[in-house]
């Protein structure tokens, strides 16, 4: 009975939804209202009013920054969920020096990943930096940099990383997503504009685009080090729970 | 000032966030400096509050363009008559906050201290953000803030319970999240804007497609979910029973409000009155559902025996009160649905002030004795009479006995459903009413009248910390009932406003 009308509940959100989508608008045509009404402006100005090069990232920080600050503080929401949950990890509750896996892992493994993290981290750092210009920016180059300390976990040991990257500063680095945010849009209110302004009328002329690129780097290299840091927090606090 | 209060509405969510992300890293070193940090945080975004409501009603709403873009391109926050709720709700996380000093602690180990009040900020800057914004997807991503916020605080204590409840509360909340994702999508897909006024706009120009019907469909789906109408309900008596209590005051008190602040945004500022998109077949729905919510919550309410239980199912019964209010509309003549969206608007405020009280002296009955039935405490009332006191001011509050808050809201709301016509439902609302009477002289009786069992004898009064807010709180019933003009003064204007009547409107 309850299953059933769960199934049927289930049936009638799939009509729904699948007749909303045949009736809806068609994908590519140019009288579609999504490609007629504010995006001609963005594709049309972005370059110049976005202060970025890709269009993309023109949008997400300039247009939508506030939105933008809103996903970012997402991602620092999931991480104090999960702490809150699981907890830090801990290694008073270690009997072992916490190893990951119980699979004895040969050299080469441990030689290759040691050798390759630099190079994962450069191009996790090229990522974050040639946003405004190319495709990338901060939330693709912090996963790279995430996945970079989950693989030298994977194969050092939790022991290993987390002496190198202690927690002292591991706390400051998952805040700095939304704190990037918070100091550029407090640049642009102590300059007597909107919040998250980036062109500002208190700098001097020829000097606006340099300053308005520095600021859209240091939101990008906060969303992408929060975001890596973020990451590795919430897997050095799963490692935990398999151990006790 | 009026230049500077002009920020304010962005200020104090970024305020409540920015003081949430750096909860962590001040208190590093000492775990307990966090109650303080996140105390003066949260008196930070009630004073920006205080600014954005002073110059609403000085100078009028006001609306903000994030990074100076003008509203169809960028996005903009919108501060008006129906975000004067932000002030409730960031002066219940304050009293929450100094309220939580002295009980989390008994509840979570120190460490997670930090992760405590950082979700809890999290979760006022999410309420707060999602009601001051004027744009649909900023509207989705503090949507997204609050939730996580809420199912993780749920699970705070670690118990494999609460651990359940909080899961069950995850599955059904992230359904709904995406229902009103869903929605926004189809609504962007018809109009091009994500912008409310805007779509509003360009709703008005086109003829409505089965796209707009649905996305109606999906954001009354989501949004009630988060108000807990009645068949989507069935995740809120476990998730506000076994949370802290302090975060139930939080959960019940305000979080569904937001639910139903999404659902007044979505149909009285995007799908608006007079537009192309008739919904008081939409409105008539929700009505009945309302109905039968009350009689529901108040049924259960009735047989459960535990005192946090009886408060969740009770909160279930009052959000069918403020959808009855808020539903009573017609096209044609909008005046008539004035006294029922005043009654409801006003249940909004009274009731998160009324459950928060209510939440807020179970925790600390719970604190001091360690029983949650109400068959254990028996007498109770004598050992901690203020406590109790406050509890029985705010049950009848909500059974609506005159001199209190919940008078005026009930009456308003049963006026509006007469002069709609709807006879039934006026009735449905007065039965309710007696269940809510009978199950709160229940808990009355039981707490006074009753001769105390050996354990409850030797109890004392809760510590100070949180006999303050639980009595600020009570007083606030009172004040609300006695002096109910400052109130109806406040909700007049957002209510005219609503149906698209002159804010100075008049019955």
């Amino acid at each position: 009975m309850k299953k059933g009308l769960a199934i049927f509940a289930l049936l009638l959100l799939w009509v729904l939804l699948i007749s909303t989508v045949v009736v809806l608008p068609p994908m590519g045509s140019p009288e579609n209202p999504t490609y007629t009404h504010i995006v001609p402006r963005y594709l049309e100005k972005g370059v110049e009013e976005g202060g970025a090069h890709n269009i993309i990232t023109g949008i997400i920080l300039n247009y939508r920054g506030y939105d933008t600050m809103g996903e970012v503080t997402v991602i620092f929401t999931a991480l104090m969920a999960v702490l809150a949950v699981l907890g830090r990890e801990n290694f008073l509750l270690h009997t072992s020096k916490a190893e990951m896996s119980t699979v004895e892992k040969s050299i080469i493994v441990k030689s290759v990943a040691r050798f390759l993290t630099p190079f994962i981290v450069l191009f996790a750092l090229y990522i974050i930096f040639h946003g405004a210009e190319s495709p990338g920016g901060g939330f693709q180059g912090g996963a790279i940099l995430g996945a970079s300390i989950i693989i030298i976990t994977l194969t050092l040991g939790l022991a290993f990383v987390t002496k190198k990257l202690s927690l002292k500063y591991r706390v400051l680095f998952e805040s700095a997503g939304p704190l990037g945010f918070f100091i550029i849009g407090m640049v642009g209110i102590l300059c007597g504009q909107n919040f998250l302004t980036y062109l500002l009328p208190c700098v001097a002329l020829a000097y606006q685009d340099l300053v308005r690129h520095l600021l859209l780097i240091i939101v990008e290299i906060g969303i992408g080090v929060g975001g890596g840091a973020i990451i590795a927090s919430i897997f050095f606090a799963m490692e935990k729970v398999e151990k006790e | 000032m009026v230049e500077f209060s002009r920020h304010c509405p962005v200020l104090m969510t970024v305020t409540f966030l920015i003081g949430a992300v750096l909860t962590p890293i001040v208190s590093r070193s000492r775990k307990k400096f966090s109650f303080w940090w996140a105390f003066f945080v949260s008196l930070l975004g009630l004073f920006f509050c205080f600014c954005a409501v002073w110059r609403l009603y000085t100078v009028g709403p006001i609306s903000y363009w994030l990074g100076g873009w003008e509203p169809p391109y960028g996005i903009e926050v919108y501060f008006d008559y129906i975000s004067t709720i932000t002030l409730l709700m960031t002066a219940l996380g304050v009293l929450i906050i100094v309220y939580s000093n002295k009980y989390i602690r008994h509840d979570i180990s120190e460490e997670k201290l930090p992760t405590y009040y950082s979700l809890v900020l999290l979760l006022l800057g999410g309420m707060v953000g999602f009601s001051v914004t004027g744009d649909m997807f900023n509207l989705y991503v503090f949507l997204e803030i609050l939730s996580l916020s809420g199912y993780a605080l749920v699970a705070i204590t670690g118990e494999k319970l609460t651990a359940m409840a909080s899961f069950k509360y995850l599955v059904i909340g992230a359904v709904s999240s995406l229902c009103v994702l869903f929605g926004i999508a189809f609504l962007y897909n018809v109009t091009g804007s994500l912008n409310m006024a805007d779509i509003a706009f360009r709703l008005q120009q086109t003829q409505p497609t089965t796209t707009t019907y649905v996305a109606l469909a999906l954001f009354i789906i989501g949004f009630s979910v988060k108000a807990a109408m009645f068949p989507l309900h069935i995740w809120l008596p476990d998730a506000h029973a076994l949370a802290p209590s302090s975060v139930s005051a939080l959960l019940s008190g305000l979080v569904i409000k937001v639910g139903i602040v999404g659902i007044l945004r979505v149909l009285y500022c995007v799908y608006k009155l007079g537009g192309s998109v008739d919904f008081t077949v939409v409105t008539n729905f929700m009505g009945w559902l309302a109905a039968i919510t009350i009689l529901v919550g108040a049924f259960f309410a009735f047989f459960q025996d535990d005192i946090k239980m009886i408060f969740a199912y009770s909160s279930i019964s009052n959000i069918g009160y403020i959808i009855m209010g808020i539903s009573l509309v017609s096209f044609s003549q909008p005046e008539r649905g004035y006294l029922g969206m005043v009654g409801g608007l006003i249940h909004i405020f009274n009731h998160a002030i009324i459950k928060s009280t209510l939440f807020l002296c179970a925790g600390a009955i719970i604190y001091k004795t360690g029983f949650r039935k109400l068959s254990d405490l028996r007498g109770v009332g004598k050992k901690m009479p203020i406590t109790c006191g406050a509890l029985t001011i705010a049950a009848l509050s909500i059974a609506g006995i005159p001199p209190t808050a919940g008078f005026i809201c009930k009456w308003y709301i049963v006026l509006g459903a007469i002069e709609f016509g709807r006879l039934i439902w006026a009735g449905v609302l007065l039965v309710g009413a007696l269940f809510v009477f009978g199950y709160y002289i229940k808990i009355v009786n039981a707490i006074f009248f009753r001769e105390p069992v050996e354990p409850i004898t030797q109890v004392d009064e809760a510590p100070l910390s949180m006999l303050i807010p639980i009595v600020i709180l009570a007083t606030g019933c009172l004040i609300m009932g006695v002096f109910a003009y400052i109130p109806l003064n406040v909700i007049k204007p957002a209510a005219a406003t609503m149906l698209g009547l002159p804010p100075t409107y008049l019955p």
